[in-house]
């Protein structure tokens, strides 16, 4: 599999990146190689392997279902410039 | 040639709201209620070194709601990260259990337009955050040219079970049963209350038509159902459009659409995201769900609605109408079943539930629980009618009065006047006693030989009817006043 430039490029933007002739270059090779090496993996015989996510045998932690209200809610509403009263301010967002 | 048919094939994806009192992964409250972005942490805000750590409630929420819909439960499931840029979405992510989910493989019983009993198969459900609420609107409050939008995150971090369904759904009316029946199973396995004027159950419904000819339409998203008959709209609109298209010769086109409620059409619709994005959410360990938990999770399944109708109908030989109807509600069926367990003849009973308890509950605005007649002295009136101690109109007067006035069946039949077992021998005699001694001329015409018709004996039977508030038997009236005149 091979992403072609024009693939790499919409990708950055939704990562919201705006790369260079020679960056985007550098990342399609890169990206590339990667999908390269995801290739070769597929010689191999992997009918009875699990599938990986974590490195270590870890459970996941549980809590009870119990509400402890945050003290400062002001505090991250004012970590952004855009604030009206108690809401959060963005640009229209509305659906046609 | 033969006509074109078509055939529609709709999957439904739903998300409801799971009951629980914090979040899913934070500990702040679900309320949304509450006063815009108080219920907010750096958990749920996404902010830089936190943590996530799961809610076992809401797992065990999610279980019970698998259960409901017959699905299995996976031993082990895993959250991703779908990433996604909308300011919903303060992480720039949401956690979602979208390729592990936790339960799989269920169905839901609808019937087709035959009649027939079919399976809609439930693909899985899994578990997931709900994101932030956003307000549009222009300095004056219109929402036409408005620059701003107001985003509240309160609901952001809510947990959300989202169920997938197969392509069985054939109609919109298939459509409208599969999520009624859903909703009602989910909401008895108590995972959650899915009230829908609260927005705590969205549809989506993935339309598409198969042709006669050979021929498939792309499948269309149709978004922004909120309530059953929204989505029946919707996906009968979506079925006419892609026909029309189709007999044309057009293609459907692949897309997403936005169901306008107030013009009854969809619109092709801007999508969030052209990418999604997933990764193995790496804050959060696989979830392992054991055997001895799903057992103790299934110990904690009641009867489902449509088992407990069928259930009514078979053994109590209630009418299938009025077993649908006394199931919708659990703790309704509860009640009926507290009047039955009291005595009360199932069949009577049922049908003073559904009449008489549902018409006061509806004339007040009352739930099940604010209904003050207790199951077993509604099933004490429903025995004395039973028994002919009452008749059937004395019952409804007395059920008027105890709901009117929190009263007992002995107090309200006393209050009412009404005479247990009806007003006949010595009493009945004294009544029409009492009737001829205040009709000296009428009686007088009749031992004349003039009431040739009868006309006269009908006129005193009404008035002992009266004097006896419809208490006393008509026939034993008659005969009794008959013996009295010729004495």
């Amino acid at each position: 599999m091979k992403l072609s430039s024009e693939e790499v490029n919409s990708i950055a933007l939704e990562s919201r990146l705006l790369l260079n002739e020679a960056e985007l270059a550098g990342a399609v090779r890169y990206i590339n190689n990667f999908l390269d090496m995801l290739d070769r993996f597929k010689e191999l015989d992997l009918k009875d392997v699990e599938p990986f996510s974590f490195a270590e045998a870890l459970e996941c932690p549980l809590r009870d279902d119990t509400v402890i209200a945050f003290p400062d809610n002001e505090a991250i509403l004012h970590e952004s410039e855009h604030v009206d009263g108690s809401y959060f301010k963005v640009p229209r967002i509305m659906e046609e | 040639m033969a006509e074109l048919t078509f055939t529609p094939v709709i999957g439904i994806e739903i998300h409801i709201r799971l009951k629980s009192d914090s979040k899913l992964f934070c500990s702040c409250s679900t309320d949304t209620d509450a006063a815009p972005n108080t219920n907010i942490c750096p958990v749920c805000m996404g902010l830089p070194g936190t943590l996530p750590r799961l809610n076992h409630k809401v797992v065990e929420q999610g279980i019970l709601a698998g259960l409901a819909l017959n699905c299995g439960i996976r031993p082990k499931s895993l959250f991703f990260r779908k990433s996604y840029f909308y300011p919903d979405l303060p992480k720039g992510h949401q956690v979602s259990q979208c390729d592990l989910p936790i339960t799989t493989s269920g169905y839901i019983e609808v019937h087709d337009a035959e009649g027939n009993l079919k399976k809609i198969r439930v693909h899985h459900l899994h578990l997931e955050e709900d994101v932030g609420s956003l307000h549009h609107s222009a300095s004056d409050g219109r929402l036409e040219g408005a620059d701003t939008s107001y985003v509240d995150y309160n609901r952001c971090g809510t947990p959300l079970a989202e169920i997938v369904s197969e392509p069985d759904v054939a109609s919109a009316a298939e459509a409208v049963e599969y999520v009624m029946n859903l909703r009602r199973r989910v909401i008895y396995s108590g995972a959650s209350d899915v009230e829908l004027e609260k927005g705590m159950m969205r549809f989506d419904a993935n339309v598409s038509m198969k042709c006669s000819d050979g021929r498939w339409g792309h499948k269309v998203e149709v978004k922004n159902m909120n309530s059953f008959k929204a989505l029946e709209r919707a996906i009968e609109f979506e079925i006419k459009r892609q026909k029309k298209l189709m007999l044309n010769g057009e293609d459907v086109i692949q897309e997403t659409r936005h169901w306008n409620d107030a013009k009854g059409i969809t619109s092709s619709s801007r999508v969030k995201e052209n990418y999604r994005k997933f990764i193995v959410e790496p804050d959060l360990p696989p979830l392992h769900v054991t055997q001895e938990w799903i057992d103790r999770m299934k110990a904690k399944m009641p009867e489902m609605p449509d088992v407990k109708a069928r259930r009514y109908v078979s053994e109590m030989k209630i009418p299938p109408e009025v077993a649908d109807v006394l199931t919708d509600d659990k703790n309704l069926a509860a009640y009926f079943e507290a009047c039955v367990a009291a005595g009360a003849n199932p069949v009577r009973a049922s049908h003073w539930v559904r009449t008489e308890v549902l018409r006061v509950m509806n004339e007040k605005q009352w739930k099940i629980a604010d209904f003050n007649i207790k199951p077993e002295v509604l099933a004490s009136l429903v025995a004395r009618v039973d028994e002919g101690k009452i008749s059937t109109t004395q019952g409804k007067e007395v059920f008027d009065y105890m709901t009117a006035n929190n009263s007992g069946v002995d107090e309200a039949i006393k209050k009412l006047g009404i005479t247990e077992g009806g007003v006949a021998g010595n009493a009945l005699n004294d009544v029409i006693q009492t009737v001829l001694k205040n009709n000296p001329d009428v009686l007088e015409e009749i031992k004349s030989g003039k009431d040739t018709k009868g006309k006269k004996l009908k006129f005193l039977q009404g008035l002992v009817m009266k004097e006896t508030k419809g208490q006393a038997k008509p026939q034993e009236v008659a005969e009794a006043i008959e013996k009295a005149v010729r004495n």
